[in-house]
């Protein structure tokens, strides 16, 4: 099972794209990239949550269809909040395997910019359980509680998630299509205002319009992709409650450590042997937490490991050099299919000026929510 | 005999109130209209009042101080679903359609078979409701009943009413003997009459008044010559009692009326309530009542005449029986000290 | 209808009225989203009131009901209050926020 075809339109406050145009964008370069024809796809999945509420619009398998001139193949929304294009990935690796398909093309989007952003926190609100909803939880004050408790057992300060931001930004200055492509200081960071105590504006992913999108074939297919191919190694979705409360601890996600698990063992992989990595940093606790339930670091060391710079870019592991969430944007149902983008992108030599030399094997995470859903993704490269 | 409520088989089975934990002073008010709040607060006789936060409404105020009366009933006999009757008197209902009775008797898990509407008489709502109650009771169709008077009051900016308009809520649970008593509930009357001191029509959003008419023609008037009518209906002397409880607008007119009726200082002072948290309407009367209940001692008589605009007066006499140590923590003199100080930006 | 799912909310809604708990998160929302009206606190209290460590227990969310600021580890009663936003027209919500005990 091979990525053939990659790509990710520019993310950030893309007033003149609509939804449609960055569906299109994404998926018709994505195709051209791996040399296939629209009447060669038989499976479209679209990976988006919040088309409906924030502009009315359902049944995106057939307005995907339609935009891309595809007429044959079987088409549908897949949606798990924020890990809907992660999930969207990993359904369409699943119907392959089942020889349901032999060409999908997988599509994250999402159009955020259109609504004012105390509507956009409200429709977020709808990755939560009905009780945080109640409680007037936004999706902030549901990381907010986490980063509570994880200070708590672990003696972090509030300052101390600040070089989550700078390590992200200084990535994406590396990357033209991300939303912050520059780079900020600490002292920025520290004086942002609190959105969610004890989160800061710096601490968590903005809004963002954008779109990604990769071709996934059957190894037998051919194609222009087939010969810069990238193994799909790992796919693999892991649920906990959606309801916080019903969380076995609140210092880790444990949907992710469940997918990282099952992915690791299905790739025949080892944390260590990881070369690149996208993970879930919708807010710099989230970050700080991945790396340790991925296996990078050890619990509560996350935070010291980031500072230290293992992360960055020339680092012992590389962690989000597309920016991340934070500094390349978060269209929401984007992100998990713009994460594999990146990875693909690594893998074949094609990452430009942030290249990590001789990667083999990435991983990307995507989580849905404050942790309901999670997907890994192992690629490696062939 | 007509409006001659005598009661020989209802006692007050528990009891309750609930005071807001905002205080807004008269000073506070009166520096927003550039007025001398020393020389208010004196001529009210009232130093700051209780006000609602912006997640409470009379529907919650009535649901704490229903939770607090229900608390202190004693035995293992008593059960909400026991309640026949829940009545709520306010000028503040929530809807005008759709009873706060209903709404409370839902949160308290009263069950469905019970009688409840609502009512309104300005400030006298909450006492009438306890008069039916004791009705329905005496007449053996129910064994309990809980009523309750709450409101969160408005005023208009500006107009005078703003240092005193309060909120508040307080319920008194009546029953039957099958229920221990901690009071014996008497006597009651009513007097009524047509007299357009202070109203509200329907749809306006805040009250209007005519000024210094709501003094002698309306709550002195009513107030006083209905305690009279009590006391001769069922033979007694004001002096016979050990506590009288009267509507407390302001902190003048009680103690006027009081002077007139020959009630004194010492009969006065336990229900004494509005200095400290104003005039919760509904529960001006009834939370002096409660406080009374809480703090007298057993065989103490106790006389309460409420006073509604428009206008009329309730009155009831009850006498202690036991006292009763359940639930002390909500007691109204702790309520009264627990409290928060609020501008008058955060409050509108 | 917003008045059909406020109604079927009344058999939880009132749960937790009376019940006493500990706080184990907070958090201050500052930024509030449509519908609130900020700044409030939001925390995550376990009840019933037994053991040291929250793993395993019951926790619930929910809005904070009083003047003092909450602490991790205070002990809470939960008291009822209007929740959501109904405007001048629509069915009122009520629900349990936390007080300190």
């Amino acid at each position: 099972m091979l990525i053939t075809g990659a790509y990710q339109t520019k993310f950030g406050e893309l007033w003149d794209k609509s939804l449609s145009d960055l569906i299109f964008e994404a998926g018709s370069n994505a195709m051209k990239d791996a040399g296939v024809k629209p009447a060669e796809v038989d499976l479209v999945l679209v990976g988006n949550m919040l088309s409906g509420q924030l502009e009315g619009q359902e049944h995106l398998g057939a307005v995907a269809a339609e935009a891309l001139g595809i007429n044959q193949a079987a088409a549908m929304r897949v949606e798990a909040a924020c890990a809907s294009g992660g999930v969207a990935v990993n359904q369409a690796v699943n119907a392959i395997k089942a020889g349901a398909a032999k060409t999908a093309l997988v599509i994250g989007a999402e159009k955020m910019t259109d609504k004012s952003s105390g509507e956009v926190a409200l429709s977020l609100m709808g990755a939560a359980s009905e009780a945080e909803r109640q409680a007037g939880l936004t999706f902030v004050g549901l990381y907010g509680l986490m980063a509570r408790v994880y200070f708590d057992r672990f003696g972090l300060k509030k300052d101390d998630l600040a070089h989550v931001a700078v390590k992200n930004h200084r990535h994406a200055s590396l990357n033209p299509k991300a939303q912050y492509p520059y780079a900020v200081d600490l002292e920025t960071v520290l004086k942002s205002s609190c959105v969610a105590s004890p989160l800061h504006l710096f601490d968590c992913a903005p809004i963002t319009d954008g779109a990604a999108a990769i071709v996934i074939q059957s190894v037998k297919s051919e194609g222009r992709g087939a010969k810069r191919g990238v193994e799909i190694a790992a796919s693999q979705v892991a649920t906990d409650s959606v309801s916080l409360t019903k969380r076995q601890s609140l210092v880790e996600i444990g949907a992710t450590k469940t997918a990282v698990k099952k992915a690791y063992l299905e790739a025949g992989v080892e944390a260590s042997e990881v070369d690149v990595a996208e993970v879930h940093d919708c807010f710099s606790i989230a970050e700080i937490m991945a790396v340790e339930d991925l296996g990078f670091c050890k619990k509560g060391e996350g935070a010291k490991a980031i500072k230290r710079g293992e992360f960055d870019f020339g680092g012992r592991l590389p962690v989000n050099l597309s920016g991340g969430l934070k500094a390349c944007g978060h269209p929401v149902g984007a992100t998990g299919v713009k994460q594999v983008v990146e990875l693909a992108l690594q893998l074949r030599g094609e990452a430009g000026e942030r290249q990590v030399k001789g990667a083999k094997v990435g991983l990307a995470h995507n989580v849905g929510g404050s942790g309901g859903t999670a997907v890994v993704h192992l690629l490696k490269k062939i | 005999m007509l409006n001659k409520f005598k009661f020989k088989n209802v006692g007050v089975i528990g009891f309750g109130a609930h005071v807001p934990t905002y205080r807004i002073t008269v000073d506070e008010i009166a520096k927003v209209h550039e007025k001398d709040g020393r020389a208010i607060a004196a001529s009210l006789g009232v130093k700051e009042k209780a006000v609602a936060d912006r997640d409470e409404d009379t529907v919650s105020l009535a649901a704490a101080a229903a939770l607090h009366s229900l608390k202190r009933v004693q035995g293992k006999l008593f059960k909400p679903k026991d309640l026949g009757a829940v009545l709520v008197g306010s000028e503040s209902h929530p809807y005008a359609v759709k009873p706060t009775g209903s709404v409370v008797a839902e949160i308290l898990g009263v069950g469905r078979e019970y009688l409840t509407a609502d009512l309104e008489f300005a400030c006298k709502a909450g006492t009438t409701a306890m008069i039916v109650i004791a009705s329905l009771i005496e007449a053996g169709l129910i064994e309990a009943g809980l009523a309750i008077g709450a409101d969160v009051a408005q005023s208009r900016r500006g107009d005078a009413l703003e240092y005193t308009a309060g909120a508040g809520a307080a319920a008194v649970v009546l029953g039957s003997k099958k229920y221990p008593w901690q009071a014996k509930f008497e006597a009651a009357s009513s007097f009524n009459s047509d007299t357009p001191d202070f109203w509200r029509r329907a749809g306006q959003k805040f009250p209007a008044h005519a000024g210094r008419f709501t003094g002698e023609p309306a709550y002195f008037a009513h107030v006083e010559e209905g305690t009279r009518q009590f006391l001769k209906k069922f033979r007694q002397k004001i002096g016979w009692f050990n506590h009288v409880v009267l509507h407390m607008p302001n902190g003048k007119f009680p103690k006027k009326a009081a002077a007139r009726l020959g009630v004194t200082a010492g009969q006065l002072k336990t229900g004494f309530i509005v200095e400290k948290i104003g005039n919760p309407y509904c529960a001006s009367a009834m939370t002096g009542l409660v406080k009374v209940l809480e703090e007298g001692r057993k065989n103490q008589k106790i006389l309460m005449t409420s006073y509604g605009s428009g206008a009329g007066s309730d009155s009831i006499s009850l006498t202690i029986l036991q006292k009763n140590s359940i639930g002390k923590d909500t007691d109204v003199s702790e309520q009264i000290k627990k409290f928060e100080y609020i501008s008058y930006s955060k409050l509108c | 209808m917003k008045a059909v799912s406020v109604w079927r909310r009344q058999k939880t809604n009132y749960q937790n009225l009376g019940i006493v708990g500990k706080v184990v998160s907070k958090t201050r929302i500052i930024e509030a989203p449509q519908g609130f009206v900020g700044p409030y606190w939001v925390v995550m209290v376990a009840a019933p009131l037994r053991s040291e460590s929250f793993e395993g227990q019951e926790r619930v969310v929910g809005q904070w009901a009083d003047v003092v600021e909450p602490k991790i580890g205070m002990k809470v009663v939960g008291v009822l209050r209007r929740i959501g936003e109904a405007g001048s027209s629509g069915v009122i919500e009520y629900g349990v926020k936390w007080k300190q005990l």
